[in-house]
């Protein structure tokens, strides 16, 4: 899900350092701007994508699962929002107005750090972490994270697909309990491997 | 061991049991594996070939918590008063499943990854690498990111971390497990170059036709106690099917 997209752009190949002191002061900004400048921040985060030369649609579309955290609370203000407001002369339901807005909103705040971790290799991550503060074992921690998604999301495709071939369809157990599993396993094996070369976490 | 040789990996009455469990994976185990030795540790599913492995280079019971007792020596010095820096200039280990253990984006970084940790110069831990991952026939791949590889190429991979840490000593727990049969025999033939560059190779398998092609020594565990030590021919005996092997075929 938030799996690496290798390409040639100037969004991949700003350093890591810059990409992420970038992308903190345009959340800051966005989150304390006022909300009728969402749309505006909107289309910035869809000139990023260009500029990265990732298809944000395809995005969406491979990532359904995310848009569920835009689509809630604004269809909550969309049904629960009373009152009226005026657009350009017109008279339009303050639910639809401000849901709206709030979907803009969100979907920005969602889909920019995705582009972060679309456009940055995970290998990078730690060091730029770790440039601003972050303890080595956190930065580790977080590199190896990303790293891992893919491999998480491979799994559960293959487990998805296992269990549909015995006739299970919704049982979120049947996929998760699996998964887990897979997952604890690989970790483990995978501290071992690290400890067995000398991977001191806790060293400088 | 072959006589006169001296012991580059020393087990003496080495007992272990896993933290939380009364019953012990690895009971009065001594064993001594010399330079340039070929060993096969053979032994059912859950027998304590994979302990072994992880007592030999600390893992057991620095990282995989429960009680040792007894002694591990690797070239002379105590394994329990080492770190893993030290550890693994002398022994390297191969895992089951490369999956669980490749996690860097480049082949090249995987394999530094090890140097790295041990303080060595980026570009001298690089060009290590580079070396390493000739060995095993992958330069091509260098910069590729080795989750796109394919099982026998991710274990040389794994094979190529162990030569890029220069350890005289190479435990590989079931290395082929899920490997086809020409993989298999690639991984071997690398092996069979390790050990005649003076490197001890203790693999833990299953195959006993590969161990009688490659090993020159076998260890047979059952129930954590070794049941028999010698040259291949111990693979021939009844033994090995009554644990439930099969033997080499002919």
């Amino acid at each position: 899900m938030l799996g690496y997209i290798k390409k040639k752009s100037w969004v991949h190949a700003l350093d890591v350092r810059v990409k992420l002191a970038l992308l903190s002061a345009f959340m800051l900004a966005q989150i304390f701007a006022p909300l009728p400048y969402a749309p505006l921040f909107f289309a910035a985060t869809l000139v990023f994508y260009a500029l990265a030369g990732i298809d944000f649609l395809e995005v969406v579309a491979s990532r359904k699962v995310l848009l569920l955290i835009p689509l809630i609370p604004s269809l909550v203000r969309l049904l629960f929002e009373p009152g009226w407001a005026a657009v350009m002369g017109y008279a339009v339901p303050l639910g639809v107005l401000d849901g709206a807005l709030n979907f803009i909103f969100l979907c920005s705040l969602v889909y920019t750090p995705l582009l972060f971790a679309l456009s940055t290799a995970p290998s990078q991550i730690s060091g730029a972490l770790r440039f601003y503060g972050m303890p080595k074992r956190w930065a580790f921690i977080f590199a190896v994270a990303f790293v891992s998604v893919s491999y998480i999301r491979k799994k559960a495709e293959r487990t998805l697909a296992a269990q549909r071939a015995r006739g299970c369809r919704q049982n979120v157990l049947a996929l998760m309990l699996p998964v887990l599993h897979s997952c604890f396993r690989r970790a483990k094996t995978m501290s071992l491997s690290m400890a067995a070369r000398g991977f001191d976490a806790d060293a400088a | 061991m072959a006589k006169g040789k001296e012991a580059v990996l020393k087990l003496e009455g080495v007992s272990f049991s896993y933290a939380g469990r009364q019953s012990l994976a690895l009971q009065d185990v001594s064993l001594a594996f010399c330079g340039g030795e070929f060993a096969g540790v053979i032994g059912p599913i859950g027998s304590g070939k994979s302990t072994l492995l992880y007592c030999c280079n600390g893992l057991a019971p620095k990282e995989i918590r429960g009680r040792l007792t007894g002694s591990v020596k690797l070239l002379g010095k105590d394994v329990a008063r080492m770190g893993f820096p030290e550890i693994s200039r002398m022994a390297s280990m191969v895992f089951q499943d490369p999956n669980d253990q490749i996690f860097n984006l480049t082949v090249e970084e995987e394999v530094a990854f090890g140097l790295l940790n041990r303080g060595m110069p980026r570009e001298e831990a690089l060009a290590a690498a580079r070396d390493a991952v000739a060995r095993v026939g992958l330069s091509e791949r260098l910069h590729d990111d080795p989750s796109e590889l394919s099982s026998g190429q991710k274990q040389k991979v794994a094979i190529a971390c162990a030569l890029a840490a220069d350890s005289r000593i190479i435990l590989l727990d079931e290395p082929v497990a899920s490997l086809d049969w020409r993989s298999s025999q690639e991984v071997y033939a690398m092996l069979d170059g390790l050990v005649r560059e003076g490197r001890t190779v203790v693999v833990a398998e299953q195959d006993t036709c590969l161990l009688s092609r490659h090993a020159s020594r076998i260890v047979v565990i059952d129930n954590g106690r070794v049941v028999k030590d010698g040259g291949v021919e111990v693979l021939s005996s009844g033994m090995i099917e009554k644990l439930g092997l099969r033997p080499p075929q002919q």
